[in-house]
């Protein structure tokens, strides 16, 4: 392609590089120091002490931080199934001809995500609250009394009641990249499907998701970034807690760091949450590739 | 039968759509009349909607702190930022997604991870660095941060979207004898509008909200943005509800009315899609 | 040709439009006046009493208004207050401190002093505490925990009694008792009778993690080990241990409240100050606050509640004695080290000034604060309940309370662990090996 377009590689180079300085600025030289600092025994100040790679072995030691990983992992793969899935089901409704408003639901769809991680945590934390919220008012209401509860305060529902919010807030987030395809997708194939008889559920799956496949990619690697290293809903809503139940990496480095006072094991910390989040983006890229080559392979 | 089967199939994605989207709206909308309320009675019944419309709240902390000065300087970093990310975002997404080059899958991988920088856990060397360097606590502190963190997602949106756009565009356009400059801006650009809409949608708020970097990096009143400004509100002693919401409000609302004001835009910008034939 | 010079031109309209805006919002002092030694104009301050909250927060009044005096006092100065919340606080100190750049009087708490002095951070006081003469009215020991190798480096700001246990006389009188009672027992029988009622015998508002273990493990520990174990700990000389039976026995005494349904039950989802609230608006017969609870519960209570609010500290454990509650001085304000001549001069007249004896006669004489210097002041022109406080203050002796002087990822694990061992889901046993192992890694 440089060929036919005749782009002399210097000009690209030189088009390409105050961002890549700008960018290199900002996020490479933290990590570099974040890996120096994580190689001492450090609390902020002057004194340091040299412990080599002692700090990073610990962290995978760590029980805390390997239940914040878990439920890491299980916030992915919730939100994977919640914001995409759903943002998916909705945009092909929204494709669809007969529905009315669409302008309407598109433009509100989007809205959550406009709003901050204080003001979601503070909305949510009501609909959670014992005395005043939805969920315990709607339950006494339909006689179930003894089902209320302190919800955040239960041990095993506390992380799938914080996924709530992020699932809440961010299909739109998704539905809209996901429109932003399909609306690059000419009409006439879905017409020809039609005509073809397919129905809606199999159109979805065998003939949009391939041509969508790209950006569903990109979706996939943004909920999977963005959950690797989700901080603020959680910290609002239950600053992790019950106890550990729902701390999530990126907090447990920070209290690490901030009110533990180990900014070396806390760096460290950091450098392995950006490794593992490499580690599993760099894998489902691959199995995603993997997948839908495949397919191709067989049209 | 299958006629009836369709109908209902049709009314019940009617329905499922509105009650999405009354649940993406009705909390902002509760949140409104809600500060409207006073603290008891508020706690009488949170749900139902408020005996008068009153704007005391507001008018107190309009009155009481520096809101606009705050707005002002998020307002500010906000468009500088967009400014500088869609610009950098779109030439490099560009050139990454339609010249082979050594390097390139290097330099696609590194700008992807910049979105997986956990943040808040590099506070201490983003703040070493830029202590050590003097840049904390100018008016363009916080943009550095800002457009370095959405450069990845603008990169890797743009080089998604520039892949499904036809060679053909640059081909008749080097036939016609244009340059890359004039290919790039001029032609290339426009077409991937509806993406660049969507990088500065995402991003702003982003940038609106964002905190940490705000708290952190700043220490002046003057250079304060309105998320920083909110935890004021939040002192240890305060459970006055309706109170902290109106704050909430007051910061969401620019961007809010930026949102809906723009509604149109972002709309017609995801449909008209790129040029197709 | 013409695109480039177009592209330019919008790139040099930007840049311009930049430095424009740049002009209206630019003011950063802050990098001039930090460590200039010798400039005196200037005075950077930061601490977290918010003016938001001076109405509800006695101690945040005094200090501010001490403040608004050496301003009156000391106008050639340009004093720049850095205020935040606390737990911002913390966050933002910690990064200035682990850069050296912290502003030139800053607030320290009791549990970093050690970390601020390795580091050399302080400016010590010795000298100007000799020079001032009010310094001897001050209560014993207040100075101790910023106090290293006979270096005073930090000025009490405040007094923080955190376990006090304020109850309604009328509540408790239905469920039959005329004061509280004076064991753990009774206590959990109570609970029984209040839950029948739809309410709670004591609110906790742990969300933040920490009331649980400042307001009531602090003095309930030392119930059962005693203040010895305690100091040990805290100098972490290897003598007393989270795993030696007494403080685990507190521990389990801690837990079987809470398994009695002695707490409301979203104790861990609310905030200490709803739970102040709940008590205010009668949902519950009991909290147990610090100091500041007076002014709480004086500025939001139902007036019948406020009415019938006595106060009372914790039981004793079984066979024990009950004549302390955790209680000193645990935030500091410092003076940054790298001040010199003039400066640091104004920086600890600052100090002294805004946080000394005066703020303590402020404080008593408004609100009937019990600060860290000892005030001489008639107690008949407060309200009931201030009375009360400051006569069962005078009646006991202090405990250290935990968070402010114990290592800060030792509370945090025991503050963490807390609310699990409060939801039943951790043993005592278990927490306090968890304790211990941190407590094992703090190095002295």
């Amino acid at each position: 392609m440089s060929n036919c377009l005749n782009v002399k590689k210097r000009t690209i180079f030189l088009y390409m590089l105050p961002g890549i300085f700008w960018y290199s600025f900002i996020i490479l030289i933290p990590i570099c120091l974040a890996v120096y600092y994580g190689m001492y025994d450090w609390s902020g100040g002057i004194s340091m002490t040299f412990t080599g790679l002692d700090n990073y072995i610990e962290v995978l030691k760590d029980p805390v931080f390997i239940q914040s990983l878990k439920n890491n992992i299980f916030l992915t793969v919730v939100c994977l199934i919640g914001q995409i899935g759903i943002a998916f089901a909705l945009a092909m409704m929204l494709n669809g001809r007969h529905i009315r408003f669409k302008g309407l639901h598109r433009t509100v769809s989007y809205f959550p995500a406009v709003l901050s991680a204080v003001v979601i945590g503070f909305i949510w934390s009501m609909i959670y609250d014992y005395n005043y919220g939805l969920i315990n008012t709607f339950l006494e209401a339909i006689g179930k009394s003894e089902l209320t509860q302190a919800w955040l305060n239960n041990k095993n529902l506390v992380l799938l009641l914080a996924a709530l919010p992020l699932i809440w807030q961010y299909i739109g987030y998704y539905l809209i990249i996901i429109m932003s395809a399909l609306s690059s997708v000419d009409p006439q194939i879905f017409e020809m499907a039609e005509i073809d008889g397919a129905t809606g559920f199999k159109r979805a799956i065998h003939i949009t998701l391939p041509l969508i496949k790209n950006s569903l990619i990109v979706c996939v690697t943004l909920c999977i970034a963005g959950n690797m290293k989700i901080f603020d809903h959680i910290y609002v809503m239950t600053q992790g807690g019950p106890g550990a139940a729902s701390s999530v990496m990126a907090m447990y480095a920070y209290k690490t760091s901030f009110l533990s006072f180990k900014m070396g094991y806390g760096s460290a910390m950091s450098i392995v949450i950006l490794i593992i989040c490499l580690v599993l983006v760099g894998a489902s890229q691959g199995l995603m590739q993997y997948f839908t080559r495949e397919k191709e392979g067989r049209a | 039968m299958k006629e009836i089967g369709r109908k209902i199939g049709i009314a019940a994605q009617n329905i499922i759509l509105l009650l999405f989207s009354i649940s993406f709206i009705f909390p902002a909308i509760w949140l409104f009349y809600s500060s409207m309320k006073d603290k008891a009675e508020f706690y009488q019944s949170p749900i139902a909607l408020p005996k008068s419309v009153n704007f005391d709240h507001y008018i107190s902390i309009l009155k009481s702190s520096n809101i606009t000065s705050w707005i002002l300087n998020t307002v500010r970093n906000s468009v500088t930022t967009l400014f500088f990310t869609i610009l950098l975002g779109f030439i490099i997404g560009y050139f990454l997604s339609r010249h082979r080059f050594r390097g390139r899958r290097f330099l696609y991988g590194y700008f992807l991870l910049g979105m997986l920088v956990p943040v808040h856990a590099l506070m201490v060397p983003m703040y070493v660095l830029f202590t050590k360097l003097g840049l904390h606590n100018h008016w363009y502190t916080l943009i550095l941060p800002y457009t370095a963190l959405s450069l990845p997602i603008a990169v890797f949106l743009v080089e998604s979207y520039v892949q499904s756009i036809p060679v053909e565009i640059e081909e008749a356009a080097a036939i016609d004898g244009s340059s890359i400059h004039r290919t790039l801006f001029q032609i290339i650009m426009p077409v991937c509008k509806p993406i660049l809409v969507a990088i500065g949608i995402i991003q702003f708020f982003y940038i609106w909200n964002e905190f940490t970097f705000g708290l952190i990096l700043v220490d002046s009143e003057a250079l304060m943005t309105v998320p920083v400004g909110l935890t004021l509100f939040r002192g240890r002693f305060s459970t006055d509800y309706p109170r902290m919401m109106t704050a909430m409000i007051i910061s969401m609302l620019p961007a809010v009315l930026l949102y809906f004001g723009f509604s149109k835009q972002i709309m017609k910008g995801m449909v008209s899609g790129a040029v197709k034939g | 040709m013409k695109r480039k010079t177009k592209f330019t031109a919008v790139l040099l309209a930007g840049i311009m439009l930049l430095s424009a805006c740049g002009s209206s919002g630019n003011d950063s002092e802050g990098n001039e006046a930090k460590n200039d030694s010798g400039n005196t104009d200037e005075l950077v301050v930061s601490h977290y009493f918010l003016e938001e909250e001076r109405e509800s927060d006695t101690v945040a009044d005094s200090y501010l208004a001490m403040v608004e005096k050496w301003q009156e006092d000391n106008p050639d100065i340009t004093l720049t207050q850095q205020t935040m919340s606390q737990s911002d606080y913390s966050t933002k100190i910690q990064a200035q401190a682990a850069v050296n750049e912290l502003p030139d009087v800053f607030m320290v708490k009791g549990s970093w002093i050690d970390n601020f002095v390795e580091n050399d951070t302080m400016a010590p006081m010795n000298a100007y505490l000799e020079a001032d003469e009010n310094s001897d009215k001050f209560r014993e020991g207040v100075f101790d925990a910023a106090t290293r190798d006979g270096n005073i480096y930090g000025m009490p700001n405040q007094l923080s009694i955190t376990s006090i246990v304020y109850y309604n006389e009328e509540l408790w009188k239905l469920a039959g008792y005329d004061v509280f009672p004076d064991n753990f027992e009774d206590i959990k029988k109570a609970a029984e009778k209040f839950n029948e009622q739809g309410i709670s015998a004591i609110a906790l508002g742990n969300s933040e993690k920490w009331p649980a273990e400042s307001c009531i493990l602090s003095t309930l520990g030392d119930r059962y080990t005693g203040s010895d174990w305690t100091n040990s700990i805290i100098d972490a000389d290897g003598e007393a241990k989270f795993t030696d039976d007494n403080f685990v026995k507190a521990l389990e005494e801690l837990q079987s409240l809470a398994t009695a349904g002695v707490f409301n039950p979203d104790f861990n989802t609310i905030t200490e100050t709803q739970a102040v609230e709940y008590y205010g608006q009668g949902k519950a017969a009991t909290v147990i606050s610090g100091h500041w609870g007076v002014a709480s519960i004086s500025a939001f209570a139902d007036e019948a509640v406020l009415g019938n609010t006595k106060v009372a500290i914790l039981p004793a454990a079984d066979g024990g004695q009950a004549d302390s509650i955790s209680g000193g001085s645990g935030w500091y304000f410092a003076v940054n080290k790298n001040l010199s001549g003039d400066k640091l001069e104004k920086a600890m007249d600052f100090c002294l000034q805004t946080t000394g004896y005066d703020m303590n006669v402020y404080g008593a004489e408004n609100h009937g604060i019990i600060g860290a210097a000892m005030v001489d002041v008639d107690k008949s022109q407060f309200p009931q309940l201030t009375q009360d406080f400051i006569t069962l203050v005078d009646e006991v002796t202090f405990t250290p309370v935990y968070d402010l002087l114990m290592d800060g990822a030792v509370i945090e694990t025991m503050n963490t662990g807390l609310q699990d061992l409060l939801n039943d889901s951790v043993s005592a046993q278990d927490l306090a090996a968890q304790i211990q192992a941190e407590q094992d890694k703090v190095q002295k």
